[in-house]
């Protein structure tokens, strides 16, 4: 029987509703868990803050489909504001507004996972049904050379250039039109997110969606959760209440809020944390990136937005590695990211059509003396996140800027300029020494993060984790957390098929069991 | 060893510098500028507020050549977004228009006794690039959070965008 969506906005009377499985978040975690559960046969409600948001809401307006379709209306942030954090919020989550780039878990990834965190069942066997099945449903294949748009091959020219090791990307597009506006939502239903894929599959399936209400609180009696309390609210007009709430008791209780929002609810439930792991170890890929001028039209709004990488120093021996993607420039977003002041600034966005940028991503997480930030919680009880920066981010957030110099300049870049305050702008090779002089520290070089990852870590051992391989909490039997907030490192790729496959598998094994009850 | 960590991570943004500026002396009761406000009601925003954002934005975002997109018009958004935004960031954002403009707090960490938006355009950049690489993280932040607003606000608008060669979406998609 097919289920419904309910939009949250709409309702005029509280709502009280009972199921097997609630899911908290309609993310790339959420809806593959909505889906694997809905189709076992158990009823599934999946709860989302985000609006009910379609391709006709996707109006490729930045300053209209931002505040519609990310955290905080795209002003989210680490509490310095060192961090600019971009994260989804609509129906579907990240996977509505990503940039498509799909990539497995590295094996050495899971092979330190399984050597330091116990995670001994994360077998690259063990995952590999699970990622075959999602790229299958999500129609990954390998960009082809003529999909390259001009910015991706500035960063292919360069990468090859400098004999550095460079990747054609795959991603998750049935019959793109090149447009370029992946971020702001897909508007041709390209985009095989989990709106257009996973959702409607759980939706064929009986589960039932409720849009536009925020959860608050998990209920706990007798050291398991018996129902999320939360209530209704217009996302689109600053979270303004419509005065109604919501209550689902459940067996079972995944939360799927994403990295940041995960931790943040469990906190807010205060849930049993004899360790101090919550919110702990989050952990953001930080990016840096440079923009390089060029002489002919890159108009870097048009195309595929990421179609190539080069990974060439994800694993350094000297500090933290990188890896190097390119990014789609709109006006908004640009302006925004960029470090000039003034009539620097003014410069800079009248160059736009002829910039290409080079993101070094920084993959944080895998050295001990790498804490990652800590989600606590505002007065108000929203998510306030912390991140350090570390003498070994600033090491390589400095190396991840001089690669990505070095490579604009290969790709033929008149001018490259930096995201330090003030930028510096580097002409020729022989100016890279003077990188060295430029300044490190919070608010001294602009970083953002598209990947948020961590503060409900796996791992064997209770006393360092949150949740197990199976991704069920430690202490709480019918309480999963199944997004990325389980990763108890970064990754070194994009994250959205790491979260795929983890929580496909993971679902299929909850509802094997869940079953297995239900029959005695 | 919980509970301190929280409590010690919840305080407000602003709080320090806050303190630091307090005080109903003279100089903090310095008046902002007057400039002349738009014809439609402000929601957020006091007539104080909108003079030193105007300023702001003035400076962090100067329009490009031939452009009928206007600081002004973006102030009026800025006034927009921050009716809607959550209350605790519009108040840590007025707090700070605040602090900008206090020349209490001026006078006591770089001698300025003027407020910010009755200072002439050299002086405003002085005291924004100050406040961008101070050696204070929170005058750091200050400064991001500012330019943040008034790039992304300007480039809101179509004008801007297609004074800089951005052609918008692709004609004839919806
Ligand atoms: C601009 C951008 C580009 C990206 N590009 C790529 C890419 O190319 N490749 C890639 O692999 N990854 C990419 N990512 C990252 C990827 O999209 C995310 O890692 C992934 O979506 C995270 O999945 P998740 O399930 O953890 O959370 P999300 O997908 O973020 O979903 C969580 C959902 O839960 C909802 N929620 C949270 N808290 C609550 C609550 N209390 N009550 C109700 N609902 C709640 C949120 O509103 C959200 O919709 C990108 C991300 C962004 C923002
Ligand atoms: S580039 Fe392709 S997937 Fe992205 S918005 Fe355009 S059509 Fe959709």
């Amino acid at each position: 029987m097919a289920g419904t969506v309910l939009e949250g906005r709409s309702l005029t009377q509280n709502a009280r509703l009972r199921c097997d499985v609630c899911i908290v978040g309609s993310g790339a975690g959420g809806a593959t868990a909505a889906r694997v559960l809905a189709r076992a046969g158990l009823s599934v409600v999946v709860l989302e803050a985000g609006g009910n948001n379609r391709k006709d809401h996707f109006t490729m307006q930045e300053h209209e489909v931002y505040p519609l379709l990310y955290q905080e209306a795209m002003r989210r942030a680490t509490a310095d504001l060192s961090i600019g954090i971009l994260q989804g919020r609509t129906l579907g989550g990240g996977t509505v507004v990503n940039w498509t780039t799909s990539f497995r878990t590295p094996e050495h990834v899971l092979e330190h996972w399984r050597d330091r965190y116990g995670l001994t069942a994360l077998t690259p066997a063990a995952l590999e049904p699970h990622f075959a099945e999602m790229e299958g449903r999500l129609g990954v294949y390998e960009v082809p050379d003529e999909q390259i748009n001009a910015n991706n091959r500035k960063l292919w020219e360069g990468a090859g250039a400098l004999g550095w090791e460079r990747t054609r990307l795959r991603r998750n597009v049935r019959g793109c039109r090149q447009i370029g506006y992946c971020g702001m939502g897909c508007p041709f239903d390209a985009k095989q997110s989990a709106l257009v894929t996973l959702l409607p599959d759980a939706l064929a399936a009986g589960a039932t969606v409720v849009t536009d209400c925020d959860i608050r609180r998990l209920r706990l009696a007798g050291g398991r959760v018996t129902a999320v309390e939360g209530h209704f609210h217009h996302p689109e007009a600053g979270d303004r209440g419509t005065g109604f709430d919501l209550v689902v008791e459940a067996e079972i209780c995944i939360v799927a809020g994403g990295a940041i929002n995960s931790p943040a609810l469990l906190l807010r439930s205060e849930l049993p944390d004899p360790h101090d792991r919550l919110g702990r170890r989050t952990f953001l890929h930080p990016v840096a990136a440079a923009i390089g001028h060029f002489a002919d039209a890159i108009s870097p709004w048009s195309g595929v937005p990421q179609s190539v990488s080069c990974h060439h120093f994800v694993r350094r021996p000297e500090g933290m590695g990188f890896f190097l993607e390119a990014a789609p420039l709109h006006p908004v977003l640009f302006a925004g990211a960029i470090t000039a002041h003034g009539a620097q600034h003014r410069e800079a966005m009248e160059h736009l059509g002829h910039t290409a940028a080079s993101l070094a991503i920084l993959v944080d997480g895998f050295d001990p003396s790498e804490p990652g930030g800590t989600v606590t919680l505002h007065d108000d009880g929203a998510p306030r996140l912390d991140y350090p920066h570390t003498p070994r981010l600033q090491e390589g957030i400095r190396a991840g800027i001089e690669a990505s110099t070095r490579l604009l300049l290969a790709a033929g870049a008149t001018r490259v300029l930096t995201p330090h305050e003030p930028p510096v702008s580097i002409t020729r090779e022989t100016e890279l020494p003077r990188l060295a002089f430029a300044p490190t520290g919070p608010n001294l070089v602009r970083l953002f993060s598209a990947h948020q990852m961590g503060g409900c870590g796996m791992g064997a051992d209770p006393a360092e984790s949150v949740v197990n391989s199976d991704l069920c909490h430690h202490s709480i039997p019918n309480l999963y957390v199944m997004d990325g907030a389980v990763l108890p490192t970064s990754l070194g790729v994009n994250p959205q098929f790491t979260i795929y496959g983890l929580v496909h598998r993971a679902a299929t094994q909850l509802a094997l069991r869940a079953n297995a009850v239900k029959m005695d | 060893m919980t509970l301190d960590r929280r409590t010690v991570l919840v305080r407000g943004l602003w709080g320090g510098l806050l303190l630091a500026a307090g005080g109903s002396t003279f100089l903090a009761l310095r008046p902002s500028a007057r400039v002349e406000l738009p014809p439609e009601p402000l929601h957020a925003l006091s007539p104080a507020h909108f003079a030193i954002l105007l300023a702001v934005v003035t400076r962090c975002v100067p329009p490009p050549a031939s452009t009928p997109a206007t600081c002004r018009d973006t102030v009026v958004r800025l006034d927009t977004t921050l009716a809607q935004a959550d209350a605790r960031t519009r108040n840590d954002l007025l707090r700070l228009l605040g602090l900008l403009d206090n020349a209490l707090a001026g006078f006591l960490l770089d001698g300025e006794s003027t407020p910010f938006s009755r200072l002439d355009a050299a002086a405003q950049d002085a005291v924004l690039e100050r406040w961008r690489l101070s050696r204070f993280a929170l005058r750091r932040t200050g400064y991001q959070a500012l330019r943040r607003l008034a790039a992304t606000h300007f480039y809101a608008d179509p004008a801007a965008q297609r004074a800089i060669g951005y052609p918008g979406p692709p004609v004839g998609v919806q």
